[in-house]
């Protein structure tokens, strides 16, 4: 009996712990994130109702230019960014782990680039680097060479990829850096003992061990490639001539200024259903471990 | 030679110093480059690599925090940051210690939930939820802003995570000790948790800080801009004041690079415990 009104009043004290949160989640993703998904069924003007059409912003979808060109760019991204940020990393990560006394520091100096603001970064690179003004050109007249224009329409994403990949690189970094600690280093000297070079011990310890850690960088840097959006707001604004767009950009443009808010609905569906496959093939190649 | 000095380097180590100092000016290099830009006024398209002394002035700084629209988007940004980072210390241990206990009826169900909103990316909610504010007249307001933040279920989750692993001895050796539930949450396992809960601020306050996407699509007036939506708007158009423009980018910076600085354990300590949300 006791232990029955015990229980009851756990439950209502974790009832209680939890509601206001859930509440939250529900009115402000769950019910928002619903409503994107009906809505791409609709035609949507901004001053007025939804109005139910079935399949044809996806019909749009299909033959739009704008789409394509913003699917392209943001697999691109991916492209460029996912074996750039995962090898660097990697590559990163052990050349840090090699220095014992500057190891701290050298953590603190690569994440810093993560700790300033997207939108602050992107205006940083955008004048102090890749403009007539920035670093990079002045050095080049100084030299007397021709400026580049790092932000037209054939180098725009390259550009703003390598500025991803200085924000983030020192990051996953550290992630690899977790994964390393977590290796014995008795494998190593037993390694050692038994005569292994540096690059046999790469390849038969590190790089197998750390295959988990690899696995989640791979997916993580993944999904951070699609969710480009800030970066591309501050510097380009998504030209020049939609070069730099992604579909998270077009779905902005399509809302905020175009205000078709059922078709803009739909190309941010279309980029949930593809966060949500990339996180499907996650849980299937990393397990799906119920500890979180 | 057998034995090196003991501060002696062998050409191997020097090797890899050279290559640190040269990772580490390529890190810096964006920063020198705009505080290079920030001391001195734009008046041309040209600029020497470093400026001469009669140019070096710190007119951009005081211009910038003496100018009352500034001001107002600095404040505006400390009052959206702090907001929804108190707003996530309240309601994200709560709820992390009711999904680590596992005592609700449907608690996997519900631990689920929370992992489905976190994969769900909020940039896909935008459009209702820019519906629903503005209906309900919280567009360009506070409230309006912070909310849909004010639980970030990454949040609950890292909270939970850590304290699945505090063993549940502590709380029943309070509770032999006359505490009830209440009291041993708030006596023991909330004090116990203050690592995760500081690792949740700095999370917080530095993706509040500078989140671009939500400001700007629900705010729209000059009065409600924020810090992140301001300065990128300030490199917009042909002309660009690039000695302003990077002096507001640098004042920009000092609050989240200082809280790093500062607390840099706690951004550490975070990925170690994210490595473990494999979602």
């Amino acid at each position: 009996m006791a232990n029955t009104t015990l229980r009851t009043r756990n439950t209502i004290i974790d009832g209680a712990f939890l509601l206001p949160a859930l509440l939250l989640l529900v009115v402000f993703r769950l019910l928002p994130g619903m409503f994107t998904a009906i809505a791409s069924f609709t035609k949507w003007p901004v001053i007025g109702s939804p109005e139910f059409i079935g399949l044809a912003n996806f019909r749009t979808l299909i033959e739009d230019t704008h789409f394509h060109q913003a699917l392209f760019n943001t697999l691109h991204y991916s492209a460029m960014l996912i074996p750039v940020l995962v090898a660097g990393s990697l590559a990163l990560a052990l050349f840090i782990v090699s220095f014992v006394r500057a190891q701290a520091a050298l953590k603190m100096i690569h994440y810093l680039p993560m700790v300033i603001p997207l939108s602050i970064t992107a205006v940083i690179w955008k004048v102090g680097i890749y403009s007539p003004f920035g670093a990079v050109n002045q050095i080049l007249s100084e030299l007397g060479m021709q400026q580049i224009q790092f932000l037209r329409a054939d180098y725009a994403r390259q550009s703003i990829a390598l500025t991803m990949v200085w924000r983030q690189l020192g990051f996953w970094a550290l992630m690899y850096i977790a994964g390393l600690s977590g290796i014995p280093r008795s494998f190593y000297e037993s390694a050692v003992v038994d005569g292994a070079t540096y690059v046999q011990r790469f390849f038969f310890i590190t790089w197998p061990l750390l295959k988990p850690v690899t696995l989640l960088v791979t997916i993580l840097t993944t999904i951070a490639s699609f969710r480009v959006f800030g970066i591309v707001y501050a510097m380009t604004g998504g030209g020049p001539s939609g070069a730099t767009k992604t579909l998270l950009y077009y779905s902005y443009e399509l809302g905020w200024q175009d205000f078709r808010m059922g078709y803009g609905s739909t190309v941010a569906f279309v980029f949930l259903l593809i966060v949500l496959a990339l996180n499907a093939v996650q849980r299937w190649l990393i397990g799906d471990s119920n500890d979180l | 030679m057998i034995f090196r000095r003991r501060d002696g380097f062998s050409h191997a180590d020097r090797a890899r110093i050279v290559l640190a100092i040269l990772f580490a000016v390529l890190v810096f290099l964006p920063f020198l480059w705009a505080l290079r830009l920030s001391i001195q006024q734009t008046h041309s398209t040209y600029v020497s690599l470093l400026p001469g002394r009669d140019d070096i002035t710190i007119a951009n700084f005081t211009q910038l925090l003496t100018d009352a629209v500034f001001l107002r988007w600095i404040l505006n940004s400390v009052i959206f940051a702090t907001s929804v980072t108190l707003g996530n210390i309240v309601f994200a241990p709560l709820a992390g210690y009711a999904l680590a206990k596992r005592r609700l009826p449907g608690s996997n169900f519900l631990f689920l939930f929370v992992i489905a909103m976190w994969i769900l990316p909020y940039q896909v909610t935008l459009i209702p939820l820019f519906i629903g504010l503005s209906r309900a007249g919280l567009v360009n307001t506070f409230p309006g802003l912070i909310l849909p933040l004010i639980v970030d279920p990454l949040a609950v989750l890292l909270m939970r995570q850590f304290m699945v692993s505090i063993p549940a001895t502590y709380e029943e050796a309070a509770i032999i000790d006359g505490c009830n539930r209440l009291q041993s949450f708030f006596r023991i396992t909330l004090p116990m948790s203050t690592a995760a809960i500081m690792v949740v601020s700095v999370t917080i306050f530095m993706f509040a800080w500078g989140d671009l996407i939500l400001p700007l699509v629900l705010t729209n007036s000059e009065r409600m801009t924020v810090l992140t939506v301001g300065v990128a708007q300030f490199s917009f158009g042909d002309f660009t004041d690039w000695g302003r423009t990077m002096a507001a980018a640098i004042i920009g910076s000092v609050p989240t690079i200082l809280l790093f600085l500062v607390l840099n354990k706690y951004f550490f300590r975070g990925i170690v415990i994210g490595e473990g949300i494999k979602g």
